[in-house]
C-alpha cells in the first residue's frame, strides 16, 4: 500500500515468483473447510459403522487423514501459491518422514 | 540496491517459520511412531482402552479446530485486502474457538480423572499394562497438543495487539501469516491424534 518505490523494487527483485501475491477468497476458504468437514464425518461414519474391520478402518483412517492434511497445508497454509523453494522443501521434508514412519513400522510389523 | 537501514525479507521469515514447523513434525511424529508400535504389540489393549474414549466430544473438537483455521486464513485474506478491522475480527473469532477447544478437552480430561483413570489413580493402577501405555500416551499426547494451542492463542494475541499498533499492517503481514502458520499446524496435528486415538477400533 504505501510501500515506496525502492521497497517494492526490493521486493520485486527478492521475490522467485514474478506474479502479483496471491490472495485467496472467502469462498475458496469457505468450499476448503466444508470439504474438511465432510472428511471428518466420513472418517467418525466408517468407524462407527464398520468396528470389525480393523485394517480397513486403519488404512482409510490413515488415508482421509492425510488428505486432510494436504487441503490445509496447500489452501490454508497457503504453500500452493508459495514460491518453489518453499514447495520443494516441504515436500522433500514430509516425503522423507512418510520415509521414516514406514520403515520403522515395516521392521517392527516384520519382526518374527 | 540502496540500503535503507534495515532490511526485511518476507520471503526468508516464511521460510524460517516452516524450518520450525518441520522440528514440530519430528516432536509428535516421533511420539506417533511410538503410539504405533505400541498399538501393534498390544492390540487387544489399546483397543480395549480406547473405547474408553468420547467420539462426539472428540468430533466436536476436531470441527471446532478446523473451523478456527478457516478463521485464521480468512484472517490472512482480509489483511491482504486491506481490511484490518475484518482481519482482527476473525482472529478474536480464533481465540474464542480456541478456548472452547481448551473447555472440551477439560470436560474429557475431568471426566476420565473422575473416575482414576489418571496415571497413579486407583482405578489406572488395575488397568492391565498395555491399557495403561494407552492412556499415558493419550495424556502425554493430547496434553502436548494442548500446550501448543495455548502457545498458538498466545501468538495471535501478540498478532492482534501488533495490528492494533499498526506494527502488522496491510503491506507488512508476515507475523499474522506465520502465526497462521503456527496454528495449521496445530490443527494438521489434531487431524491425526483423532482418527488414532478416538476412531481405530
Amino acid at each position: 500500500m504505501k510501500m515506496s518505490k525502492q521497497e517494492n523494487e526490493a521486493t520485486r527483485v527478492l521475490d522467485d515468483d514474478p506474479k502479483e501475491q496471491h490472495i485467496t477468497s472467502f469462498g475458496n476458504l469457505v468450499g476448503i473447510w466444508v470439504g474438511l468437514l465432510l472428511l471428518t464425518v466420513v472418517t467418525v461414519l466408517i468407524s462407527v459403522l464398520h468396528k470389525n474391520f480393523i485394517a480397513f478402518s486403519v488404512v482409510t483412517a490413515l488415508v482421509i487423514a492425510s488428505t486432510k492434511a494436504l487441503a490445509v497445508i496447500n489452501h490454508f497454509m497457503h504453500l500452493k501459491y508459495d514460491s518453489r523453494v518453499l514447495k520443494v522443501m516441504v515436500y522433500i521434508v514430509f516425503g522423507v518422514f512418510t520415509v521414516l514412519i514406514v520403515l520403522t513400522a515395516l521392521d517392527y510389523f516384520t519382526r518374527a | 540496491m540502496v540500503n535503507s537501514g534495515h532490511n526485511r525479507d518476507d520471503q526468508a521469515s516464511k521460510l524460517g517459520m516452516w524450518l520450525f514447523l518441520f522440528t514440530e513434525l519430528l516432536l509428535f511424529g516421533g511420539l506417533f511412531l511410538v503410539y504405533s508400535v505400541y498399538r501393534y504389540m498390544n492390540q487387544e489393549a489399546f483397543l480395549q482402552a480406547s473405547l474408553h474414549l468420547n467420539i462426539a466430544m472428540g468430533t466436536v473438537n476436531t470441527a471446532v479446530l478446523l473451523t478456527s483455521s478457516l478463521t485464521v486464513a480468512m484472517s490472512v485474506s482480509a489483511m491482504q485486502k486491506g481490511n484490518i478491522k475484518v482481519s482482527i475480527n476473525l482472529l478474536i473469532l480464533t481465540l474464542l474457538f480456541a478456548c472452547t477447544f481448551l473447555v472440551i478437552k477439560y470436560f474429557e480430561w475431568s471426566a476420565k480423572i473422575g473416575h482414576g483413570l489418571f496415571p497413579g489413580m486407583e482405578h489406572y493402577n488395575m488397568l492391565e499394562p498395555g491399557e495403561k501405555l494407552f492412556f499415558f500416551l493419550y495424556y502425554f499426547m493430547t496434553g502436548l497438543h494442548g500446550l501448543h494451542v495455548i502457545i498458538g492463542g498466545i501468538f495471535i494475541g501478540i498478532v492482534i495487539r501488533k495490528i492494533k499498533t499498526g506494527k502488522v499492517r496491510p503491506d507488512r503481514y508476515i507475523l499474522l501469516e506465520n502465526a497462521g502458520l503456527y496454528w495449521h499446524l496445530v490443527d494438521i496435528i489434531w487431524i491425526f491424534l483423532f482418527p488414532l486415538f478416538y476412531l481405530i477400533h
